[in-house]
């Protein structure tokens, strides 16, 4: 492909966050990717699940105008005196150019089609800071890789343009398109829910055996992989959980793992999208608890550094 | 391990450092009348005399009479008033009406008590005494009437009369002499001009006077060292703790030495400071009297005891201490409202540590990082300690500094970029030798040390009122004076040209009376308070036989500061955007809107704060037009020289003034409301506005030429203490940092706190005296700021960071 082609091919990306600092060596600029085949009930991104684009509303900004109101196509949106009530489904279909109306940014779209070339624009913005820390860019999601043309073509101008290159999967992907991210990705971080397969399938909806499958086959080819597993109270937290999954990937050789301790930051973004939650209640581990598990990781001898 | 061989045992530096910190902190500030009282009497039998004798005379007599006291268990003495932490008085520089002084103890900024005896002594004894002979009084004599008539509004742009009240400050004497040659170095350089002095030479009685004055003050400092020497063998005598009279022995003997003599220890060496330092405070209302760069000259003295063997390092770092409590002594009182512009008692007297030395290398020693330890142990406001970063400096060291920024959860040294400032310096004319020597001026103003008349802050500027102007014909919206030339309609621009015309005439207008104003009032200084301590410990003063407030220095500056031009870029975008490229509104609605404060225009108000893009996000397009008004604003002093040669010398910053300038300027199109504050620290992202993290601020600020605001920038940063947690973090940040800096920036601060921390310190003060937090370029201690400055600190963008 030349490159020209490359930088035309648009994906639909939600969000862009630069400085991020724990999301692969130095600093990074995270690129979230829209669409994932998993539904993780503590999924802190649910604006990322849905493969289109649709309306994100941040409650506590409304100024309760009305613009939206009067500006939507088909009465999808009612300003009632405690915000808006939005019949979802209907929202989000079609074109939601009018949500641009919204002067307070209360009401506003959750995914914008981008060209492979504007959101290297944005990367490259912070190139100074990556030459200084050995950072670069991170494609996240959602699952990047399940907009494969877009996902590479990122990757291939980030590696053309000499920054390192990381992709956050959740493995449950493409086996070709996985291998092919591989030429251009300095480091995978691939998240690892359950070692369990009926407990993976009850708690992301999939099964867990493809993800396994294609991280034996990524550890083999010689990618450099740092497994994630994302620590739900009552769901994986237990000590033996944790080993079972050492003993799979170290099986595998795979000799970076870490842990992402559970977090309730995204609670609200699930109201913002009209979708249910269902982890409120759960209360996060102690740092104690934490810190007692990264330590049996790390007597395992696992390294838990980029 | 030895901790111990200078000082007697029975005491830790721990146990040491917690007594003199806490009694510091507890004092209740207040008013002392008794310097007052001497000048008054100095000035009264010295009457007819040229007033730089007379000047001398006032301020020996105050060395020689003033109460001294030495505090239970301090190793470093010398006070600044008659009780600790309380406030002298400068009549000689204005006096403070009875309504300033009932207010006094009942202001919530700078509470200071006083007692009704004194307000009386002062109301009908002293300040009758000085009506029209104090400089403030005087004022009204050199400054131009119309230039007046603005001063005089409530609303004016700037307001240069607090310089007259103010004295000399914000320079870096230079105390490496006192500590390598003694005062009495001084005095024979003065002894030995005197005899030589040429009868025929033009300047000849000025000449002879100025050097008679530095023999007046040398001997009134030799008398106030031995007042303390001789009080502390008093206090030995009495004593019946062992360890306390050794301790009031060896204090003795350094009173007996410095600063008279060269300074022979270390110990020795920071009493020959602390008092170098202190009796400029004594003489001087001015703030921001600097330290220099400490570790470099004290490093030596240090390093040679180790060697000798007659100190160790933990009490070297005691002594440091010791010193370091004293800083919180030096209190001074201002108007409420320049209280309310500076707040906090911030005295600013800076310290640097790190950076490079004059042969380009790397100056960073065990030293540099004992006076960290000895910083984060005491961590008050004062000393305001700045750390000079260059591409040499070791990470290390800067990890030390984020470890205790962290540890403290309060802003504190803040970060200079060695290697812009030094090539801006040598570009402003400095010698590359004294450019690689600079050091800072209280909060963000380099210079070139202990050589340099710097008056680093002689007056803010208010760049969004000018905007305001031109948007109103040049007359101010809230009185209706007629204050700048009449640009012109808004209403009737057809261009977004004309607004930026409009607006450059006005800031050329306030600009040329603020160098007028500030020049007359460095005239008054010069005719009647003389800085002749200054002038001694300023190199090219002694040498040209002159006063340093005549020139008489190598360098000779006047500090002048825009603020708003965040304000000012940002309103300009969105006039630029919304009435002339989308013309979604006419500039008469926009001026309707403003003038009504948005009421009924409040969806046009969101639409300007969230549809236009903000300065602070790394998008050019806003941060190109704030980085023009800043451009524009330094342009306009690049030919104005003051009397003495000194440049004008323009700044971007504003301690916390943007909260009062705030509140003489009404709406602006960038959808801020009336009175509110302008965006703070002179160059930092508007509060709130900069969504795109970290390194998109950095590189916004950046696209400001701060070469071109020599005088000094502020950005400001706020971290939560979370994103510091571990070494990698602390690495990242270190790296952002020498990013922002490889792009230019002078100078970041951050601060790093729980905005949960600063709301529970405003219920409980009690709790909290501790809490350190640094107001837009400088630290104070947070409870003793106004409420207004507190609610603003908590409202301060909590960067966006994952
Ligand atoms: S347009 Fe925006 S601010 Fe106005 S009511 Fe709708 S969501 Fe709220």
């Amino acid at each position: 492909m030349v490159k020209k082609a490359v930088e035309s091919i648009k994906g639909l990306v939600f969000d862009i966050q630069r400085y991020s600092i724990h999301d692969g060596p130095g600093i990074r600029t995270v690129v979230f990717l829209k669409g994932c085949p998993l539904r993780c009930k503590w999924c802190s991104n649910p604006e990322s699940q849905d493969i289109r684009p649709q309306i994100f509303y941040i409650k506590s900004r409304c100024m309760g105008c009305g613009l939206c109101e009067k500006n939507c196509p088909d009465k999808e949106v009612k300003l009632e005196h405690d915000g808006l009530k939005i019949d979802w489904k209907a929202a989000n279909r079609g074109d939601l150019a009018w949500t641009s109306v919204c002067p307070t940014g209360a009401l506003g779209i959750k995914g914008i089609y981008m060209s492979v070339e504007e959101v290297l624009n944005i990367v490259m913005k912070d190139e100074i800071f990556y030459r200084q820390s050995g950072g670069g860019m991170t494609l996240s999601g959602g699952e990047p890789l399940m907009q494969p043309k877009f996902a590479l073509g990122l990757l291939k101008m980030a590696r053309e343009a000499d920054i390192s290159t990381a992709v956050e999967t959740t493995g449950y992907v493409d086996r070709k398109v996985l291998l092919d991210a591989m030429h251009y990705t300095d480091v995978f971080l691939y998240d690892f829910k359950h070692w369990d397969d009926e407990a993976h399938i009850k708690y992301t909806g999939v099964s867990n055996k493809k993800i396994k499958d294609n991280l034996k086959i990524l550890a083999e080819a010689g990618a450099n992989i740092m497994v994630r597993t994302p620590l739900i109270p009552d769901v994986n937290d237990s000590e033996e959980s944790i080993r079972k999954i050492m003993e799979i990937i170290k099986e595998y050789g795979i000799k970076k793992f870490t842990l992402l301790p559970f977090h309730q930051y995204g609670s609200g973004k699930y109201a913002s999208c009209g979708m249910q939650y269902d982890m409120k209640d759960v209360k996060p581990h102690s740092e104690k608890q934490v810190a007692k598990l990264f330590r049996i990781i790390e007597d395992s001898g696992f390294s838990s550094e980029f | 391990m030895l901790t111990k061989k200078l000082l007697p045992e029975g005491i830790t530096r721990e146990e040491r450092t917690k007594k003199l910190n806490e009694a510091m902190r507890a004092v209740k500030p207040e008013i002392c009348v008794e310097r007052a009282r001497l000048v008054t009497e100095s000035y009264k039998q010295t009457e007819g005399a040229p007033y730089i004798l007379r000047r001398a005379h006032a301020l020996s007599h105050i060395l020689k009479n003033m109460t001294i006291f030495i505090e239970e268990d301090e190793l470093i003495v010398g006070n600044h008033a008659s009780k600790p932490r309380s406030a002298p008085l400068f009549p000689e520089f204005g006096s403070f009406d009875k309504k300033e002084l009932d207010l006094m103890p009942v202001r919530k900024v700078d509470t200071l008590q006083i007692t009704e005896e004194d307000k009386k002594y002062l109301l009908e004894e002293i300040y009758p005494w000085w009506k029209n002979k104090n400089t403030g009084d005087m004022a009204k004599y050199y400054i131009n009437e119309k230039i007046m008539d603005v001063l005089n509004s409530p609303y004016r742009v700037l307001d240069p009369i607090s310089r007259t009240r103010s004295g000399y400050g914000h320079y870096i004497p230079n105390i490496e002499t006192v500590l390598k040659k003694g005062f009495i170095g001084i005095e024979q350089e003065a002894k030995k001009h005197l005899e030589n002095l040429d009868i025929l030479d033009p300047d000849y009685p000025e000449k002879k006077h100025f050097y008679e004055a530095i023999l007046i003050i040398v001997d009134g400092i030799k008398c106030f060292a031995k007042r303390y020497a001789d009080l502390a063998r008093a206090m030995a005598e009495k004593t019946t703790d062992k360890r306390r009279k050794k301790e009031l022995e060896l204090i003795a003997l350094n009173c007996d030495r410095v600063p008279y003599y060269p300074a022979e220890s270390f110990y020795e060496a920071l009493q020959s400071y602390w008092f170098t330092i202190l009796i400029d405070y004594i003489f001087q209302n001015g703030s921001a009297i600097s330290g220099g760069r400490f570790d470099q000259y004290m490093a030596p003295y240090y390093e040679n005891d180790i060697k000798k063997g007659i100190i160790v390092r933990e009490e070297a770092r005691e002594l440091l201490e010791a010193l370091w409590v004293k800083h919180s002594d030096v209190i001074k009182v201002g108007t409420f409202n320049s209280a309310r512009n500076n707040g906090g008692f911030a005295t600013t007297i800076n310290i640097v540590l790190s950076g490079v030395g004059k042969d380009g290398n790397d100056a960073t020693s065990d030293f540099s990082y004992l006076c960290l330890d000895a910083e984060s142990s005491v961590f008050n406001s004062e000393p305001n300690v700045s750390i000079r970063v260059s591409q040499k400096t070791p990470d290390e060291f800067l990890h030390k500094v984020l470890e205790i920024l962290v540890e403290k959860e309060g802003g504190k040294l803040p970060l200079f970029n060695d290697d812009a400032i030094i090539d801006a310096l040598v570009t402003d004319g400095a010698s590359i030798e004294d450019a690689r020597d600079y050091a800072i001026v209280g909060c963000v103003e380099p210079t070139p040390s202990g050589n340099t008349m710097g008056i680093t802050n002689a007056c803010y500027f208010n760049l969004a009122k000018c905007l305001e102007l031109a948007l109103n014909d040049g007359v101010c919206p809230f009185s209706g004076q007629q204050m700048g030339p009449k640009t012109g309609k808004a209403e009737n621009f057809t261009s977004f040209d004309q607004v930026l015309e409009a607006y450059k005439t006005q800031v050329e207008y306030f600009a040329d009376m603020m160098v007028s104003s500030l020049n007359s009032i460095e005239k008054l200084h010069a005719q009647y308070s003389p800085h002749i301590y200054c002038s001694m410990l300023l190199d090219g003063c002694i040498e040209n036989g002159k006063d340093c407030t005549l020139g008489g220095a190598k360098y000779n500056y006047i500090g002048v500061q825009g603020v708003g031009v965040q304000d000012v870029g940002d309103s300009l975008t969105a006039i630029k955007k919304v009435v002339f490229e989308d013309k979604s509104i006419t500039m008469k609605e926009l001026l309707e809107a403003l003038k009504s404060n948005f009421k009924g225009y409040e969806v046009l108000q969101q639409r300007l704060i969230n549809k236009v893009p903000k300065y602070g996000n790394d998008i050019d397009e806003a941060d190109n037009m704030v980085a023009w008004a800043a451009e524009h604003y330094c342009s306009c002093f690049d030919d104005k020289y003051d009397f003495r040669g000194g440049k004008f010398r323009p700044g971007l910053f504003c301690l916390s003034s943007n909260t009062p300038l705030g509140r003489q300027v009404g709406a602006l199109p960038s959808g801020r409301l009336s009175g509110t504050p302008l965006a703070d620290g002179g160059v930092s992202p508007k509060h709130g506005m900069d969504t795109h993290g970290p390194t998109a601020a950095a590189k916004s600020v950046a696209k400001i030429n701060h070469a071109r605001a020599v005088n000094g920038v502020n950005f400001n940063m706020k971290f939560l203490p979370s994103i510091l947690k571990t070494k990698e973090d602390r690495q990242k940040l270190i790296d952002l940092i020498r990013g922002y800096f490889s792009l230019g920036g002078f100078h970041i601060q951050f601060n790093i706190l729980t905005p949960e921390k600063l709301i529970d310190a405003q219920k409980h003060p009690e709790r909290h005296r501790s809490l350190v937090v640094r107001v837009a370029g400088y630290s104070a201690f947070f409870v003793e700021l106004d409420r207004d400055i507190q609610n603003e600190i908590i409202a301060r963008t909590l960067q966006q960071v994952s």
